[in-house]
């Protein structure tokens, strides 16, 4: 970093192209007998998008809220936009970080607007452009028309849009999102997922926890997974299933009749018309399973070779599901 | 089944630490105050606090003092500080009444020794001094000092007796003669404190006619703003007692805000706005002061228009208003001190329920503190709400009339400092707790 501080703020200003939005080193929290982080670094380039997962109590939430400000590490560093935060302070800690707690954190008395209202002035929308902001925001979300509505009755995939909507007024740079779509119904969470894209249109750059594997697997440019307070993976979907579970695919087979007794197709369980095993490599495996089948007297009707996800990826590092 | 649901209900009251103090602890603190506000915990009833001055400054006058302030525990014989009472002047005894100082002041007028010894004479009579509002110290004042009379200086009062009799009967015969020259020499004994205490015996229910031949005592009250006495005295207290008990109630309601937005996760959302944890705090502190000033405002103007407390004059309703928003910048930290130390609104409201009710029944939210003991009384010194409650009684019933503002403020600088000062600590306190909660 340049000792001329104004070169500094240059490259430490928010949506800098050639300065990561957040990179965390060895980062280190303890609460009592419980290690919840132990070392975790991150590193969120501009306009990236990249998903926090990991089973629970594995330190998500802590780092999501060290990186929010809400925790105080006990040791290594967190820099948001080139900054050390540990030297920010009041506004500059805050500046182009939007956050979305996995709460409805709004006022629940108040309407949509005045949520708006409210959260606009103290992220400090200029307040010439509070009004134009507010509205876009509510188009953007899809209230405009309840926009004098209290939130309060409002479904659990409008209040979701709305807690988004309050975080975003300021239009961060980079947006923290805690469990965006946890409770809401399949379309409410297609409709978020659409607007975040939009954010992701304009640059914003995206740390996402969430328990919604797809979700990641589809948005995300890349995945971080953590356990027990460590990074135990880190890469692009394609990047993680290489280092995971390689070239092995697995494969289904039905057929057109009962297989007969005594039929043995090698590495797979054969059960009634079907035959349900994997292959390390796909080319060759394939071929030589078709052999067996053709040798067998068999009429296949189907064929499904399944790719993968992120589930796969998970259960093979962690050894548990997500939900546990 | 049902033992299963009692069991459940059981184990949840055993775990809920508030709650156990709710049901068990809460009513036997209540108990144990009121019994003692109500004197079970003293069987010769209240105490009265009583200022004296001697003009006689005869061994009968002093004797008198000297055997009310012995002899009575009912009587409490006040000295001023640094200065000993007999020099307190009758003008001087009107104005600490006048003042609230003393329910009760007692002069002892020149020539009452003479008066006393000399059993034809009209005796000079003892004055009260008192304020209407309190017309039980009034009572208690004027049966004590007849009780020491009998008891203590009963030969004395018997010689009285003797004149009467002599007066009605147009004269004695030698051997009530005699008499009357034995009870002479014991009433100058008595005087002088060389007579012993008479022997306490069982009443035998015929209560001698007193009034023929006692030592006259005449009272008469302190000029007040109105004249309707206690009534209008306790109407003006309790406007500002209850006033004050549901402005702390409505603070906590309003300071529980924090707790819940913490929640709900609003608190996280605000923190990580530009406002930061002092401007959360200042913004949760001045709304309860402004809601606790218009509150308590309301309620005396409601108590003017409805129970005729006096409120819109321009004396009482600047002095109520700046008293509503010291009281209401205390009752304001303090129920952000409270909600800073809970874990949840829950928790809150149980231990605010249970701080507040204790500290209103001490500091006179629920019975006058001038019907408390003194023990009581000096307790309930060491509440904040006590002096919110003493400055609007200074504003609305010891003022008087004439009184310019400055000299109401001056007459109520230690209510301001003392509220002022448990604010601003309160607040320091506060901040400390709600550290947990800032921005890194």
């Amino acid at each position: 970093m340049s000792d001329n501080p104004s070169q500094a703020d240059r490259q430490g200003a928010p949506g800098s192209p050639d300065v990561p939005c957040l990179v965390v080193t060895d980062a280190r929290k303890r609460f009592r007998r419980i290690n919840a982080l132990d070392g975790v670094d991150l590193r969120v380039e501009p306009g990236e998008w990249l998903a926090l997962l990991g089973p629970n109590g594995a330190g998500k939430t802590t780092l999501v809220r060290s990186i929010g400000g809400h925790e105080k590490l006990d040791s290594g560093s967190i820099e948001l936009f080139g900054k050390d935060t540990r030297k920010l302070h009041g506004r500059a800690r805050r500046e182009g970080l939007g956050v979305v707690p996995q709460e409805i954190a709004l006022y629940p008395l108040l309407t949509a607007r005045e949520n708006l209202s409210c959260f606009a002035q103290l992220l400090g929308v200029p307040s010439h452009d509070r009004s134009d902001r507010i509205d876009r925001v509510l188009e953007w979300t899809g209230l405009t028309e309840r926009s004098d509505q209290v939130i309060k009755h409002f479904s659990g995939g409008m209040q979701r849009r709305l807690n988004i909507g309050c975080s975003i007024l300021h239009e961060p740079k980079l947006l923290l999102l805690d469990e965006p779509t946890v409770g809401v119904d399949p379309q409410s969470r297609e409709r978020i997922w659409s607007m975040l894209a939009e954010l992701r249109q304009k640059g914003t750059s995206l740390v996402l926890t969430t328990h919604q594997l797809d979700e990641a697997e589809q948005t995300a440019d890349r995945i971080v997974i953590i356990d027990h307070g460590k990074n135990i993976a880190s890469g692009t979907m394609s990047e993680l299933v290489e280092e995971t579970i390689g070239n092995r695919r697995n494969v289904e087979a039905t057929f057109a009749s009962p297989i007969p007794e005594g039929t043995l197709i090698t590495g797979f369980e054969l059960e009634e018309n079907r035959a349900i095993g994997s292959l390390d490599r796909l080319d060759s495996g394939l071929s030589e399973f078709m052999n067996q089948i053709h040798a067998a007297g068999l009429v296949m009707q189907e064929l499904h070779v399944e790719s993968p996800n992120l589930r796969d990826v998970f259960l093979q590092l962690t050894g548990k599901d997500l939900r546990e | 089944m049902i033992w299963t649901l009692m069991k459940v209900n059981m184990i949840m009251l055993v775990r809920d630490k508030v709650s156990i103090g709710l049901v068990f602890i809460l009513p036997i603190i209540f108990f144990s105050i009121f019994a003692q506000v109500f004197g079970a915990g003293d069987k010769d009833g209240p105490t009265v606090q009583i200022a004296y001055v001697d003009q006689d400054q005869t061994d009968a006058s002093r004797r008198l003092v000297q055997v009310l302030g012995e002899q009575s525990r009912n009587l409490r014989i006040m000295d001023r500080p640094g200065v000993s009472s007999p020099l307190y002047t009758p003008e001087q005894i009107r104005k600490v009444v006048a003042d609230g100082d003393v329910p009760v002041g007692l002069v002892i007028p020149k020539g009452f020794q003479d008066e006393l010894l000399d059993p034809t004479g009209k005796a000079a009579p003892l004055q009260l001094v008192s304020d209407p509002a309190q017309p039980i110290a009034l009572q208690v004042a004027q049966g004590v000092i007849r009780k020491v009379l009998f008891q203590d200086m009963s030969e004395v009062m018997m010689l009285r007796g003797i004149a009467q009799l002599k007066s009605a009967t147009g004269g004695l015969t030698g051997r009530q003669e005699k008499l009357e020259e034995l009870v002479q020499k014991a009433a100058q004994n008595q005087i002088m404190g060389k007579a012993e205490k008479p022997e306490q015996k069982n009443p035998t229910g015929n209560e001698p006619k007193l009034d023929s031949f006692m030592i006259p005592i005449t009272t008469t009250q302190v000029d007040r703003k109105t004249n309707e006495g206690s009534n209008r005295k306790l109407v003006n207290y309790y406007a500002a007692a209850i006033g004050v008990m549901f402005l702390l109630f409505s603070c906590v309601g309003a300071a529980g805000s924090l707790l819940d937005d913490e929640q709900m996760g609003v608190l996280g959302r605000l923190l990580s706005t530009r406002l930061g944890i002092n401007m959360l705090l200042i913004s949760k502190w001045l709304f309860s002061i402004m809601m606790g000033t218009v509150q308590l405002v309301i309620m005396f103007m409601w108590a003017d228009i409805f129970f005729d407390v006096d409120f819109f004059n321009i004396h009482n309703a600047i002095g109520v208003l700046i008293m509503s928003l010291l009281t209401s910048f205390a009752c304001g930290s303090f129920a952000l001190l409270l909600a800073s130390l809970c874990r949840s609104r829950q928790q809150l409201n149980g231990i605010s329920t249970i701080l507040i009710l204790i500290i209103s029944a001490v500091g006179g939210s629920m019975v006058p503190t001038f019907f408390m003991p003194e023990f009581m009384q000096e307790i309930g010194n060491w509440t904040f709400n006590h002096w919110a409650i003493e400055g609007y009684q200074q504003v609305l019933w010891f003022a008087p009339a004439n009184q310019g503002i400055p000299q109401l403020f001056m007459s109520l600088w230690q209510q301001y400092a003392i509220l002022l000062g448990c604010g601003i600590v309160f607040f320091a306190m506060a901040r400390f707790f709600v550290g947990r909660w800032n921005i890194r």
